[in-house]
């Protein structure tokens, strides 16, 4: 039988293949803290695979500065002054220009605004997808969590597998077990093509007659992170959740809500998930509501409540609770506000 | 302690090795199990289901299915249809035509099976390439919610206790957890010949994405927010409840818009025959198909051309227009040289028509690592 298959995917940021080694270790280190994995071994139930999208911006990114600046140094060479050209240049040099360029919130302008880049990632991440589910000789039962611009792309390959030909379904394996969105900004990069609330990237829900997308959605927000601030995701699905009967799992959407920092960034991956009330979650919906017990669950609670306690963040807590960023903000604005906070995020993370 | 845990974990040791001869320890847990209490029984469920695949199951419906699966005549789809047959079968014996605990799930299970052959039986024999009707297939997704439905809940609590009917209770469990297992193994066996499938037309539908960005004259920013507006328009994917069916058709065609070039213009009576020159595409379209392989194939288009003619031998240098002409990576351009007809190529189709000279060569030397850069984007 295929282990389970736990699929990663990463948000805006500088990753490369091998990304997810990080996250991978921490999940397991977590895992490793509840009795259940004496009983039920992580390694023996469940496999890893990441998915990455980066290099699709990257290489857009990258062709604009080296093509931009060999017509720049030919205009130079040949003494030709042209407003309009030069104009055109510069706007290609600024749209890679270094220091937003590193922010990566380039990423999430081209994603939402040009369709051809959002149609090619969407190709490459759906390929990812399936050859990595076909690399066993039945489909695994696979799950999904994904990250801040991940949650966006995640929804929009679920979305176009779901409604489209090929998609390898079978009944136990069709969709994820697990869809975990962690700083989920699907709400916030929808265009006139996606409405993530009712889109087939659902949980069951009592309406037998819609699609679902997923067994179990999770959902996780950090209270200081403004990327979840603007157009949260919020959807009124708790209450057409569809309860088990057999009391095993928990209602097929939850909407979780986390707080304290423990690192610098409350928007980081492996931030979230550092937390107990992200992982223990995770692992019950992946194995069952008894996974992690109730006395586990608060003893780990409690001791995360002990490591944020000194208030070494403050800067960070200050400089999140001046942010003017409301559920109606409009994308320019947070655009600025993330750009900002990225670039703050930026200078208090040790350079390697 | 309500129940007798070494006694629980007897019976599941014995369950395990009866109905999974064959199985690994690693992903059959039960075996190791011995630390159940009122909480972990809850992972019962879970933990059961690898000692059921259909390599382990050595139960007489799970050999049935193995049987009906692995036989020579006939398809996959007859094969699927005919074992989840032999399963419903199973059900309505077992528990549908009297009364158990288990009935009730047996119910819906049963339910949650006919709704599969009934998908199985709409559908296609074999996968068909572009199949339209996939978004009916989807539904096929469906046994998890008859699962997550199941009600364990006499089992539990029975096995809590630690009564005379937990072995019996854990034993209808363990027959509903198989059957639903076998069911998948069914489904799996149909539903694997669309992997394959699955994975080439996303092969060729990402490689199609590259060669649209990577194979024909390269965006510029301005002109990736123009052929997004052109996508946006010859989107003709239905919206059902705000959302875009499938994913998005490949494009047929492309804008070119204020799209600045370095290419030769041809001098006939210069030192050199050619000069390097910069050209603005003002306003083009390209047109272009696909390949086997995704990529893209005969791409040709037309411009109207801005070019900076800056001849050695007159002085009255400056901006000029015309059209340009693309096919397959090489392009030629007319423009009005000062009253004469010049001719601007791409570097590529200079090199093919004229010697390169010393001076010419110099220039393009200095320039070569730009050009180069340059030339990648439109070969």
């Amino acid at each position: 039988m295929p282990k389970h298959v736990l699929f990663l995917v990463h948000g805006m940021g500088d990753t490369v293949p091998g990304w997810s080694t990080p996250v991978q270790e921490l999940i397991k280190q977590k895992y490793q803290l509840y009795k259940i994995s004496k009983i039920k071994k992580f390694d023996n139930n469940f496999v890893f695979k990441e998915l990455n999208y980066n290099y699709v911006f990257e290489g857009h990114i990258e062709k604009w500065k080296e093509n931009a600046s060999a017509v720049t140094n030919i205009l130079e060479a040949s003494g030709i002054e042209s407003e309009l050209l030069s104009t055109l240049m510069g706007f290609s040099s600024k749209a890679a220009r270094k220091e937003f360029a590193s922010t990566h919130l380039l990423d999430v302008v081209l994603y939402r605004f040009m369709k051809g880049i959002k149609s090619q990632v969407i190709s490459h991440i759906s390929e990812q997808l399936v050859g990595k589910l076909n690399e066993t000789s039945t489909v695994p039962t696979y799950s999904i969590i994904c990250h801040s611009l991940g949650t966006a792309v995640m929804h929009d390959v679920m979305q176009a597998n779901l409604t489209t030909d090929h998609f390898p379904l079978s009944t136990a394996h069709g969709v994820p077990e697990v869809y975990m969105t962690l700083a989920n900004v699907s709400r916030v990069l929808e265009d006139a093509d996606t409405n993530v609330y009712n889109s087939a990237v659902r949980p069951r829900l009592k309406d037998k007659n819609r699609l679902c997308g997923c067994n179990q959605f999770i959902n996780v927000a950090h209270k200081l992170d403004p990327f979840t601030m603007v157009r949260a995701f919020n959807p009124a699905w708790k209450k057409g959740s569809a309860k088990p009967l057999n009391n095993l799992k928990y209602d097929s959407y939850q909407q979780l809500s986390i707080s304290g920092l423990t690192g610098s960034n409350p928007h980081d991956f492996e931030h979230y998930l550092e937390h107990p009330g992200t992982h223990v979650p995770l692992f019950r919906n992946l194995i069952s509501k008894g996974a992690v017990k109730d006395t586990e669950f608060k003893a780990q609670l409690d001791a995360h409540k002990q490591a944020t306690v000194g208030g070494q963040f403050d800067t960070v807590k200050a400089a999140v609770e001046n942010i003017q960023l409301s559920d109606e903000s409009s994308l320019s604005s947070a655009i600025k506000a993330w750009t900002d906070y990225q670039l703050l995020i930026k200078s208090l993370t040790p350079q390697t | 302690m309500k129940w007798n845990k070494a006694g629980f974990a007897f019976v599941i040791l014995v369950s395990c090795l009866f109905f999974s001869s064959a199985s690994q320890a690693n992903e059959c847990e039960l075996t190791s199990y011995r630390e159940f209490d009122n909480v972990y029984v809850t992972a019962i469920e879970s933990m059961m289901t690898p000692c059921f695949e259909l390599e382990n199951n050595t139960t007489a419906l799970g050999l049935e299915v193995k049987d009906i699966l692995d036989a020579s005549a006939g398809d996959d789809r007859s094969h699927a249809l005919l074992a989840l047959s032999a399963i419903q079968e199973h059900l309505r014996v077992t528990y549908i035509d009297r009364v158990t605990s288990q009935s009730e799930n047996a119910v819906a299970l049963h339910e949650a099976i006919r709704i599969l052959m009934q998908g199985i039986q709409q559908n296609p024999e074999k996968p068909v390439k572009g199949l339209k009707d996939d978004w009916k297939f989807a539904k096929l997704a469906r046994l998890p919610d008859a699962l997550e439905q199941m009600n364990f809940a006499p089992f539990i609590e029975e096995c809590s206790i630690s009564t005379g009917s937990c072995d019996n209770e854990f034993n209808l469990v363990a027959d509903i957890v198989s059957s639903i297992t076998l069911a998948n193994a069914a489904i799996d066996r149909y539903t694997e010949n669309y992997q394959a499938e699955a994975l080439h037309v996303r092969k060729l539908r990402r490689t199609s994405w590259d060669s649209y960005y990577d194979d024909l004259t390269y965006q510029y920013p301005w002109e990736l927010w123009t052929n997004s507006l052109l996508l946006e328009a010859t989107d003709n994917r239905a919206l059902v409840d705000g959302n875009k069916i499938g994913f998005r058709a490949l494009p047929e065609s492309k804008l070119v818009l204020l799209h600045p070039e370095v290419n030769l213009v041809y001098v006939d009576n210069a030192d050199d025959e050619y000069e390097v020159t910069v050209t603005v595409e003002m306003l083009g379209y390209e047109a272009f198909d696909f390949d086997s392989s995704g990529k893209i194939k005969n791409p040709w288009g037309v411009s109207l051309l801005a070019a900076y003619l800056d001849r050695t031998d007159r002085n009255d240098s400056g901006w000029t227009g015309g059209l340009l002409f693309k096919y397959n990576g090489y392009s030629v351009g007319v423009t009005d040289n000062h009253g004469d007809a010049g001719i601007v190529f791409n570097f590529n189709l200079s090199q093919r028509l004229f010697e390169v000279k010393q001076e010419s060569r110099r220039y393009y030397d200095e320039y070569k690592g730009n050009i180069e850069t340059f030339k990648q984007s439109l070969e």
